[in-house]
């Protein structure tokens, strides 16, 4: 469960930015506030889930 | 989100206390009176504990006693005492949440005691629509109640009123906006920002690696395309030249073959024969030269290696000879009596005497004797293969010479037959008859085109086919591109799309920062000029950007530093209930000692604004009777829901403690 402070929540949703990136910068706050009461240090996977779901674009496999 | 009640049992001074926060709206503040010592701050401690498993205030007097309550330890007859703090909150939605923090103890028979680590539980239960929820323990729980109440920022809720007046001196700018960021969660976009930005040069650095070359592969593939088409077209225009030559070279050979001049008719028909054996010639000669090639294909590689190849032999055949391969006794063979300490003639080599010492040395001289046993069996093999290659070319130079000579014979013929040709064309060509003349010169005209058609043809082939094999090749290499480059769009598209979050997430922060800032200023300002007793002595607090904080005296002059303990108290205070009203946390406050350095008449000022001013706050003020002096119960009567008071009974293992609702 996401405890963001709702200040936050609230300067996000009442920008103008495009929906993805709110959920963007939502999803990774999530993200941080998590791994700073877990003290974990590892982000990236969890960044790159969010930024292949919001991205917009579809990620094309990968060169062997 | 405000405290419902406490209770703590077995906790310090408190063996089985209640305390039951006010609740009402218009009544929010729960008073706690209690002497210095009396457990006041250990309330505090409590709820701490309770949330964090940590007593976060604890006085330096209590560091070293232990935690469960000494009385109920010494009088126990059991050698587990329990210790449990549990508090019920009401949640904004008016949902309870209880949090349940238990540890035990053993008691050690020289009273030393011991924390039973796996009876320590901490469990959290939301109350749901019609009854409670599924109970959460240990990380579980710890990681709501940290959702609820960050660790971090704590210490902005639960705090030592007395610790105020030196909040400015002990804290720069730099930490009061550390204390923003905290409380704001702002950190949380600095550490959003660092890890984006990371992603984003990864992501970057891994597209320009790829350096897909697709479109220049996709310019050359259509160039090398559109040039086959036209090598296409030319060489049909060429094939039908080429047939036109010949169909007019047999033409004009067919009419000197029927010409009424019999010698020019046989003549043609020999010039015929010598043509076809020409071919016949020519064919058999290509024959022969792949023939050759292939005798040079297979014999090159050992003729250029013969040499190593011939001193690798004579290596192997020279350590053959003085019997080191294969060697006598195999490596595993020696081993294993060395590893037996027994010799092959059952004599000990164990090294228990100088004897069986001699002898294990003799049977490890062996033992790197026969260091080659292993690879002997690869190298004898090797050797004889090496032996078959160089006896493969012992027939190459006359095969070479057989083949030079049957190629010098075929070609000699060839040119033997086409000078013959050559001959009978130019006697055609001085023949008397002038329609034989003109016949054999628009014949050889025709074979000549015919025979540069047929070469330029060739070469056009040559050129097709190379070509050929390059769009092959820049098709296969365009297939590999073309992945990669669909793998560099989207990490290019990725790479824009972090930028973008890392711009927005700055702006988000930016205008939090400012804002919050601003509301600081203008709240701790407010607060500060209503509390403070000298009115006319002070403008306003303000905030620079690198949240330095200032107190403007009505003379211009900054007064932070001049400020009385009790003032800076208050200015601390206010910033302390600035940062907490703007903070975007529903978490009650609670006070130690609030009044403490403050004389009776700002006591009394602050105890008037500060129901105002926390307006919709629950308040916890832990006091002691000097502090909730007359002048204050009087100014907080209006707000004021609940006042316990700590008695405390001296006992012989420790003081025990019990709060009193007196209102």
């Amino acid at each position: 469960m996401s405890n963001v402070n709702r200040r936050i929540l609230k300067t996000i949703e009442e920008s103008k930015f495009e929906e993805n990136i709110k959920e963007l910068l939502k999803t990774l706050l999530a993200i941080e506030l998590r791994n700073m009461a877990d003290k974990a240090i590892r982000y990236a996977e969890d960044y790159d889930r969010s930024l292949r779901r919001l991205a917009g674009v579809t990620e094309e496999q990968e060169d062997k | 989100m405000e405290f419902d009640y406490l209770r703590m049992k077995n906790f310090r001074q408190y063996r089985d206390t209640q305390i039951d926060f006010s609740r009402s709206p218009s009544k929010n503040i729960t008073i706690i009176q209690g002497a210095n010592g009396a457990g006041k701050t250990n309330i505090m401690n409590a709820i701490t504990w309770c949330l964090f498993g940590k007593e976060l205030h604890i006085d330096s007097k209590y560091a070293g006693l232990p935690i469960v309550n000494t009385t109920t330890l010494a009088e126990s007859k059991d050698e587990i005492c329990e210790m449990a703090v549990e508090i019920q909150f009401i949640q904004s939605n008016g949902k309870k949440l209880l949090v349940n923090r238990t540890c035990q103890y053993k008691k050690g028979k020289n009273g030393n005691l011991t924390e039973i680590r796996s009876a320590h539980s901490l469990t959290v239960m939301s109350e749901a629509e019609r009854d409670w929820g599924y109970p959460l323990y240990s990380d579980e729980a710890q990681y709501r109640i940290d959702n609820l109440i960050p660790p971090s920022i704590e210490e902005y809720f639960f705090f030592d009123g007395e610790r105020m007046d030196h909040y400015f001196k002990e804290n720069t700018g730099r930490d009061i906006k550390d204390a923003v960021f905290k409380i704001s969660q702002l950190e949380l976009f600095e550490r959003l920002i660092d890890h984006l930005s990371a992603r984003r040069n990864d992501f970057l650095r891994t597209a320009k690696g790829l350096n897909p070359k697709a479109s220049e592969l996709r310019d050359m593939l259509e160039l090398q395309t559109r040039s086959l088409e036209t090598d296409k077209v030319e060489l049909q225009e060429l094939t039908d030249h080429k047939n036109e030559a010949e169909r007019l070279e047999r033409e004009f050979s067919e009419k000197l073959k029927n010409s009424s001049a019999e010698h020019i008719q046989s003549l043609g028909e020999l010039r015929d024969n010598l043509g076809s054996e020409v071919e016949h010639l020519k064919n058999e000669i290509e024959e022969i030269e792949e023939e050759r090639l292939g005798l040079l294909h297979h014999n090159m590689p050992i003729i250029f290696s013969f040499e190593a190849l011939a001193k690798t032999k004579a290596m192997i055949d020279s350590r053959r000879e003085a019997g080191m391969i294969p060697p006598p006794y195999r490596t595993i063979f020696i081993s294993n009596l060395l590893k037996k300490g027994k010799c092959l003639c059952g004599s000990d080599i164990t090294t228990k005497d100088e004897y069986s010492a001699e002898r294990r040395k003799k049977v490890e001289l062996y033992l790197e004797e026969s260091a080659l046993s292993d690879m002997s069996n690869d190298l004898i093999e090797s050797n004889a293969h090496i032996q078959r290659l160089m006896e493969s070319i012992t027939d190459f130079p006359e095969e070479v010479v057989r083949i030079g000579k049957k190629l010098k014979s075929l070609q000699d013929s060839k040119n033997t037959k086409e000078e013959k040709i050559e001959k009978i064309s130019q006697e055609i060509k001085e023949s008397n008859l002038e329609n034989i003349k003109i016949w054999e010169e628009e014949r050889s005209k025709h074979e000549h085109e015919m025979k540069y058609l047929e070469d330029k043809i060739a070469v056009k082939r040559n050129q097709m086919e190379r070509r050929g094999n390059m769009i092959r090749a820049y098709r296969s290499e365009l297939k590999k591109e073309l992945e990669k480059e669909k793998r560099h769009k989207w990490l290019l598209e990725v790479e824009a799309f972090c930028d973008k979050g890392i711009k927005c997430a700055e702006e988000v922060r930016d205008t939090i920062m400012e804002s919050m800032k601003k509301e600081i200023e203008e709240k701790t300002s407010r607060q500060f000029l209503s509390l403070i007793w000298k009115k006319e002595t002070y403008n306003a607090v303000k905030i620079d950007k690198d949240y330095n904080i200032s107190v403007q005296h009505v003379s211009g002059m900054e007064g932070l530093g001049t400020l009385s303990a009790g003032e800076r108290e208050v200015c601390a205070l206010s910033f302390m209930a600035a940062l907490n009203s703007v903070s975007g946390f529903e978490v009650p406050l609670l006070v130690d000692t609030p009044l403490a350095r403050i004389s009776t008449e700002p006591s009394r000022s602050i105890a008037e604004n500060l129901p105002n001013y926390l307006k919709g706050k629950q308040l916890t003020l832990l006091v002691t009777e000097k502090e909730f002096s007359s002048e204050v119960q009087e100014a907080l009567s209006g707000a004021v829901g609940k006042v316990y008071v700590i008695n405390v009974e001296e006992k012989e293992h420790g003081n025990l403690a019990e709060v009193e609702l007196v209102k």
